[in-house]
């Protein structure tokens, strides 16, 4: 799937001068027990002491609790394709009441609380992002026969109708529906937050951020490319050459990404914004920044950052309320190892 | 030649009678399931889509051939779980015109066999079945 050559294609980009901001130490949390090993992860999610991962490759989601040890839970979905299967996961939705839904290759399987399927329902567009709000899923998807980017189904997969118009002029005269899906899933890349009340897209390309009610009202929008500095503009410009020379982007030898953030993780009133770090001018930087962002007002309240090494790999964090304070844990990829990180002030 | 003759055998045992390519099967209609050889009655030179794969999505290889596929005489034949809902959604995601039917267990039976005469290791691959007419030969390849 066109994911997967996302991450072939990937390339860290373009770190911040931003020298100020608070260094984080990393604490590797042990396994507890030979199966709580983890690989890279496309996404996770905590449920309290637990922590569901999706292992993308291995087209699994895996269920660890993470105390002073991870121990291995079991798997909520494995591979396949019959009911409770999954092929090629990508991302967790977490409901009200703690159950999840996976979005896989094919649609949205649906598990209650003691991780029992319920039911799924497929999708055929190309996937950007998806959270669970007010008895929906918001899905941002890739879709070249529609002028908006955010579709909400209802549990049993009825289609309501669009939103979010689409805010690049891309050339649809090209002809080629694939290659325009293709293009547009790049774009118009992002994720999808919510705090229960809110919905927030957050454009990884653009800069481009909006929040809506859970009525598909739009309540405000914004540019976040400021935040990013220079180098904020630089990937901006990248993508205005690629929107301008869509041909670049469909080199069948694939094409380099340009991001402002890898992921995106929403905790109580706090957006925390992993920053893409540079590794095509010629330095790799000693940290991995997370911008904390304002839920409300969308600006930065600080940053944050991660010791990082050469070599090192890491796409998708989480966050929980421990002790009263929020802690951010990380799968970081080490060489070696692979190990699930606390990060602490 | 031992797996050629293993799928002549298979269909023939199916009432099948197979010619075997380096890129595709060929096929008679005699002995294939009711709802194949409707579908290839009424549309003498139609195509027949069956979509059981799990790759179906616009930017998935199969998204380029069902974008291409917008005619109004191909017939999609779906995984019978597919809901109502999944099947608007489908058309409406590669803006086809087609009629969309929702196979039985005999078909599912049939595209296993298919899939084993192909070697597939997956048979829920999508296949586009190009009738030329009648019960004559019928083109399948996996997408």
């Amino acid at each position: 799937m066109h994911h997967a050559c996302m991450l072939l294609v990937f390339l860290c980009l373009f770190a911040s001068g931003t020298d100020n901001g608070t260094m984080l130490t990393r604490n590797v949390i042990p396994f507890g027990d030979d199966q709580a090993w983890l690989t890279l992860s496309t996404d996770m999610a905590f449920v309290g002491d637990y922590l569901y991962v999706v292992e993308n490759p291995k087209h699994q989601v895996k269920k660890v609790r993470v105390q002073s040890t991870v121990t291995f839970e079991g798997y909520l979905a494995q591979k396949g394709e019959g009911p409770g299967e999954v092929w090629l996961p990508i991302e967790l939705l977490t409901r009200e009441d703690g159950s999840i839904i996976v979005k896989d290759n094919r649609g949205f399987s649906f598990f209650d609380t003691k991780d029992d399927f319920q039911h799924r329902f497929r999708v055929f567009t190309s996937w950007i992002s998806a959270t669970w709000l007010s008895g929906r899923i918001y899905y941002a998807a890739a879709d070249p026969g529609k002028d908006q980017l955010i579709f909400p189904y209802t549990p049993n997969g009825k289609k309501g109708a669009a939103f979010a118009p689409k805010f690049l002029q891309v050339d649809t005269a090209r002809g080629d529906m694939v290659r325009l899906a293709h293009n547009e899933s790049y774009l118009y890349e992002g994720r999808l937050l919510t705090d229960g009340r809110t919905l927030f897209y957050l454009n990884k390309t653009f800069g481009k951020a909006w929040t809506f009610d859970d009525k598909s009202k739009l309540l405000s929008e914004k540019n976040l490319t400021g935040i990013f500095g220079p180098h904020g503009a630089m990937v901006v410009e990248k993508n205005k050459n690629y929107l301008e020379n869509p041909h670049e982007m469909e080199k069948p030898e694939g094409f380099l990404n340009y991001s402002l953030f890898d992921d995106a993780f929403l905790l109580e009133d706090n957006i925390y914004l992993l920053r893409v770090v540079n590794a095509l001018d010629g330095f790799i930087p000693a940290h991995k920044d997370i911008f904390v962002l304002d839920k409300k007002t969308l600006t930065l309240k600080e940053v944050l950052k991660v010791p990082f090494k050469p070599g090192e790999y890491f796409w998708t964090f989480a966050a929980r309320v421990e002790n009263g304070k929020h802690r951010l844990y990380a799968i970081i990829d080490m060489g070696e190892d692979t190990n699930l990180v606390a990060l602490d002030r | 030649m031992k797996t050629y003759l293993f799928c002549a055998l298979l269909l023939l045992g199916t009432g099948i009678l197979a010619a075997i390519n380096a890129n595709c099967i060929m096929l008679n209609l005699f002995g294939a399931p009711e709802i194949v050889r409707n579908a290839a009655s009424e549309n003498a030179q139609g195509k027949l889509v069956l979509l059981y794969g799990s790759d179906i999505c616009s930017t998935c290889p199969s998204g380029r051939t069902l974008h291409l596929l917008q005619s109004n005489d191909m017939t999609f034949m779906v995984d019978p779980e597919f809901s109502d809902y999944e099947i608007q959604d489908f058309m409406e995601t590669f803006q086809l015109s087609g009629d969309v039917v929702k196979a039985d267990r005999e078909v599912t039976i049939w595209l296993k066999r298919l899939a084993q005469c192909k070697q597939e290791t997956r048979w829920r691959r999508n296949l586009r079945l190009t009738f030329n007419g009648g019960a004559s030969p019928v083109k399948v390849e996996t997408f």
